[in-house]
This record gives C-alpha cells, sequence and structure tokens, in this order.
C-alpha cells in the first residue's frame, strides 16, 4: 500500500505537528538567554579573563545584537538556526554546531548500542512468558524486572562498576574507546528500558495468545516456529514500535547522566559541562538537537507501526 | 469405512482435589460425506470435545483417555504429538467467533497460502493457485486474496474461513458454532454451504450448534451431550420423532414449539 494518497496526508499532518513542537521547544531554548540571571557579554569577557569595562560591554552587546528588542533578537536566532548556525561557544568561541558535531558520534554509538540492547532484551523478556520451558525464568525475572525499572540509572552505574569492574575486573571502569568501554554504559543507559518494555511486551503476547487467530493458526497445524515468527511476534511487537521510538528519544537525553559517571566524551557531558560554564548558545544547540531526535524518532516509529499494521492505513485516510 | 470413530474420551482438570472429568467416555463417528450434529446444553461439553478432537484444549486441561480412529491409523489423543501431521490437515477445526480466526497482519490468501505450504509440501505458485480456486469457490473474487481481514465483511470472513477448508481438503471437519450471530437466512446460507462442502469433499462434519431448526435440516446423524456424556445419539430422523432421554425430548419440543410458531 505505499504510495497511498492516506500515507502522504498523514505525513503532512504529522509534519505539521512536528514543526509545532519544534517552533515551541526554540522558543524555551532561546527563552534561556532572556531568563537566565547574568549578561552573556559579561560572561564573555569573564571567560576570556577580561575586565568587563562598561564601553568593551556595550561594544560587544552591539555587536551581539543584545541590545535590540528581545523578539527581533528571538527572529534573528532563529533565522540563523534555521541555516544551522547556531552561534559561537561564549567559552572558546568556535563554532556551536562543529563542536556538536564533534561530540555527536560518541552518543550515538552509545544511544544506539543501548537501543539495540533495549529492542533485544525486551522482546526475549516479553517471550519467556510463553516458551513452555521458561517458565520459572519468567517467574523468577518479574521481580528482577521490576526492580531494574525502579533503579535510578546513576545507582544502577555504580553497581555494575562494582560487580563488573570493580568485583570481577572484566570491564574498564570508564573511558570511551572500543566495545568493552562500551559494555557497561550502555547497559545502564538501557536496562531500564528494556526490562519495563519487557513487562509490557509480556502482557501484550499473553494478550496475542489467547486471540482466536493465534489458536487457528494452531488449527491449521503450522509448526510453533511459523506461529511464533508470522503470527505471535508481529501481532505483540506492531504495538511496541511506537514504545521503541520513543524510547531511542529519551536515550539520547539520558546520556546526560550516564555520560558524566563513565566519562564518555558526548552530548550529554558537552550540555553538563555547558551548562556549568553558562555556555548558553551551547546548551540551546544541544537542547535543540535532543528535542529534534525525539521528535523524529517518535514520527519514524508512528509512521512504521502505520505501515505495518494495514488497520492503521486505513483509518489513516479518515483521521 | 466411517471418517473418524472416536472412542471413550476423557478430558480432565486437574485440582488440588483431585482432577475434575468434564468430558465422561464420548464415543463419536463420523461418516464421509455426512454431518454428525452434536447438540446440548452450554456447558455440557461439546466445544471441549471439538477442542480435544484436534488437540487444542487451553492449558490446565487434558484429555486422560481417549482413541481416535483415522483412516485406519488409531491416535491416541493423551499424546499430544499425536497430532503433528493430523491436524489441519486431517481434522480442521473452524471455531467460534469465525470473524476473529484471521490474523488482522496478514493477507487473507496468504493465509490460506501458508496452511497448504505447511513442511513445503507444494509449491508456491501451485498454493496460490488452488487459494485463488478455493476462494472463488465460494464466491469470493481473486482480489479478496490480497485484502486483509478487517477490509471484508464478516459473512466473507466466514466464506474465507470455509474456502480454507475446501483448500485443505481435511478427512474430519469441526465447526464450532458457526452460524453464531448470524441471522435466519445467513444462518441457513452458511449451513448449506457447510453441507455442501462436507459432501463434496467427502470428508465427515461435526457440526456443533445451538440452532436446533438448522440442526433438524442439514444433520445425518445427531448426539445429544449432557454433563460430558452423550446421552443418546442415531440417525437424525429417528432421534427427533422417538426421542428417548429427557433432554433430547425437551429439545425437540421447544424445536416444535419454534416450527409451530413460524407457521
Amino acid at each position: 500500500m505505499s504510495g497511498a494518497p492516506w500515507l502522504s496526508v498523514w505525513l503532512a499532518r504529522r509534519l505539521g505537528a512536528v514543526l509545532l513542537v519544534l517552533w515551541g521547544v526554540s522558543l524555551v531554548a532561546f527563552s534561556l538567554q532572556i531568563i537566565c540571571p547574568g549578561d552573556p557579554a559579561e560572561l564573555i569577557l569573564r571567560t576570556r579573563y577580561e575586565t568587563p569595562a562598561p564601553k568593551k560591554m556595550a561594544q560587544l552587546r552591539r555587536s551581539m545584537g543584545l541590545d535590540r528588542p528581545a523578539h527581533e533578537q528571538y527572529l534573528a536566532w532563529l533565522g540563523r538556526v534555521l541555516c544551522l548556525d547556531l552561534g559561537r561557544s561564549y567559552r572558546t568561541g568556535e563554532p556551536v554546531a562543529a563542536q556538536i558535531a564533534a561530540r555527536l558520534p560518541a552518543t550515538l554509538e552509545l544511544a544506539l548500542a543501548s537501543f539495540a540492547l533495549v529492542v533485544a532484551l525486551s522482546t526475549l523478556l516479553g517471550l519467556c512468558a510463553v516458551w513452555r520451558g521458561g517458565r520459572w525464568l519468567d517467574r523468577l525475572l518479574q521481580p528482577i524486572s521490576l526492580g531494574l525499572v525502579s533503579l535510578p540509572s546513576y545507582w544502577l552505574a555504580l553497581l555494575l562498576i562494582a560487580l563488573f569492574a570493580l568485583g570481577l575486573g572484566w570491564l574498564p571502569v570508564a573511558g570511551f574507546g572500543g566495545p568493552a568501554t562500551l559494555v557497561l554504559p550502555a547497559l545502564t543507559l538501557g536496562l531500564g528500558a528494556a526490562a519495563m518494555q519487557g513487562r509490557v511486551l509480556r502482557v501484550k503476547v499473553l494478550e496475542v495468545m489467547g486471540q482466536d487467530y493465534l489458536r487457528f493458526a494452531m488449527a491449521k497445524g503450522l509448526s510453533p516456529g511459523r506461529i511464533l515468527l508470522r503470527h505471535l511476534l508481529p501481532n505483540a511487537l506492531v504495538p511496541m514500535i511506537t514504545l521503541w521510538g520513543m524510547s531511542l528519544g529519551s536515550l539520547l537525553g539520558g546520556v546526560v547522566v550516564v555520560e558524566t559517571i563513565f566519562a564518555w566524551p558526548g552530548l550529554g557531558r558537552l550540555l553538563v559541562e555547558s551548562l556549568l560554564g553558562r555556555d548558553l548558545p551551547l546548551v540551546q544547540g544541544v537542547v535543540l538537537l535532543m528535542a529534534l531526535a525525539f521528535v523524529l524518532s517518535s514520527l519514524a516509529a508512528d509512521l512504521l507501526q502505520r505501515l505495518l499494521d494495514p488497520r492503521l492505513s486505513a483509518e489513516g485516510s479518515g483521521v | 469405512m466411517s471418517a473418524m470413530e472416536l472412542s471413550d474420551l476423557w478430558v480432565e482438570l486437574p485440582g488440588p482435589g483431585g482432577p475434575r472429568s468434564l468430558v465422561r467416555g464420548v464415543s463419536l463417528r463420523l461418516e464421509p460425506g455426512q454431518v454428525l450434529g452434536l447438540m446440548g446444553l452450554s456447558g455440557a461439553g461439546k466445544t471441549l470435545t471439538a477442542c480435544a478432537l484436534s488437540g487444542l484444549l487451553p492449558a490446565p486441561l487434558e484429555v486422560t483417555r481417549g482413541r481416535l480412529r483415522l483412516d485406519g491409523r488409531a491416535l491416541d489423543l493423551t499424546r499430544p504429538q499425536a497430532w503433528r501431521g493430523v491436524r489441519g490437515r486431517r481434522v480442521l477445526l473452524l471455531f467460534q467467533g469465525a470473524g476473529a480466526a484471521l490474523d488482522p497482519l496478514m493477507r487473507v490468501g496468504a493465509q490460506i497460502t501458508e496452511a497448504l505450504r505447511q513442511d513445503r509440501a507444494m509449491a508456491a505458485a501451485q498454493a496460490r493457485q488452488i487459494t485463488g480456486q478455493a476462494l472463488e469457490r465460494f464466491g469470493l473474487n481473486s482480489d479478496a486474496a490480497r485484502r486483509y481481514p478487517h477490509q471484508l465483511s464478516g459473512g466473507m470472513r466466514r466464506r474465507v474461513l470455509l474456502s480454507l477448508a475446501w483448500a485443505l481438503r481435511p478427512q474430519v471437519l469441526i465447526a464450532d458454532e458457526p452460524t453464531n450471530g448470524l441471522d435466519a437466512a445467513s444462518r441457513d446460507e452458511m449451513s448449506l454451504m457447510f453441507t455442501q462442502l462436507t459432501r463434496e469433499l467427502g470428508a465427515g462434519l461435526l457440526l456443533i450448534s445451538h440452532d436446533l431448526r438448522g440442526m433438524a435440516r442439514w444433520a445425518d446423524h445427531l448426539a445429544v451431550m449432557e454433563g460430558g456424556q452423550v446421552v443418546e445419539q442415531g440417525r437424525a430422523a429417528e432421534l427427533l420423532n422417538r426421542p428417548s432421554h429427557p433432554l433430547t425430548r425437551s429439545l425437540v419440543e421447544s424445536l416444535r414449539y419454534l416450527e409451530g410458531g413460524h407457521a
């Protein structure tokens, strides 16, 4: 059904909504520099170890356009952002976009590894409930997954470090480089979401197991493998896609804590550093990028779900 | 030779106070091309008998005794693995709620083809061709094969299930309340299609229904169940004319009442 008119209509509407959300985020990000106490010009001069003399400050404010009314500043800023010009860092004077680009690969690596973990582990957890030999495992995993859902990530990180790095010595405590350093941060970031979604999927799987079409697939004499792959999994997983998409977005946001603990040179640490240094353009840039990633991954998930579930495609033309 | 002979079927629910017997020693005989109607009040064990007859009892329930003779081969119903190669191919169960029996994410044609292609017994092209013929046989055009279940009406979905049965050519067809939720006219049409299908395939049809008028009209033989047992069975005409068990008598009376009220 690709190329059906419902798809373009739906996509146009959703893209409109996405633009609206992003506009809201841009307002919030921009207002940081209005609301935050302190004069950016003074900040810049101080970070350059220059005396914030009134004359110098006035000069700088004029050159940055800070003497103009707020709405004019916003429009000028938005215009630059739309051209991917995110300004320059107060502290280093480097372009924000370049700094983000330098840090992005490390964060993407971490977020995608966690995402793969979330998808794989939640699917396995969900399927334990129906695997005949896995009943005891299912019973064992229920309290464990509940525990993982409730553990805050910084605490989980410390537990993992104590166990695998300090206790067993299998993995490095922190740092960046190579698959070994990726394991603990990815686990910290993904385990909670994987456990939560495993629980959701488990309920979904049990629900599908009780459906007439699944019993009829058995009555047709299909092999257990085919029933699992062609009937049980698709019906249980399609509703999970939205959830997974949202988790990809929130994983990108979750890197702030995890990257700080594991000394991971990604966007999360960049955000923390720039917040501590009151480097507003850098904060704005990272916030905008994370919002964009969240919105786009949700949109992609919704789109995928609609393409995979013919019932939603049909409704999409009307809604 | 009969299409199927079931002897001494017991279904039990294990419990802390000992197992509870829900089906107790049921024996049934299906003749090729004939319809055996299974009647009885709700909870008499009709549906459990049907599920046990294709190895699809829900989890805690189990068959503790029972033999099935198909094609001169005897199956021990207490062993679930006995159903491999039999279920779907030689015994096909179509159960209540026909509308929900099709996977919502799969085109209906593919749902017939996949059943034909189990164990790679048939080439894809041949399976698709048979699927097309089967759908056509029940008045659905070839376009229907490419549709998803939600795009078909309830009546069309029932025809898809009949097409599936036609394509699979089982020796025994079990239909649990195939006319549930239909108006009188569609009920007759559906029963007629089921009966014709049975005759055409030379299969035995075990028809479970609350529709007494339909049973009286379409069944060759009748069996009446109460409390997990068959209390009376025989040729439909004889059983309806000279009912001996009190339950059969009351069923026949309500049938007369229905027909009288209708006339």
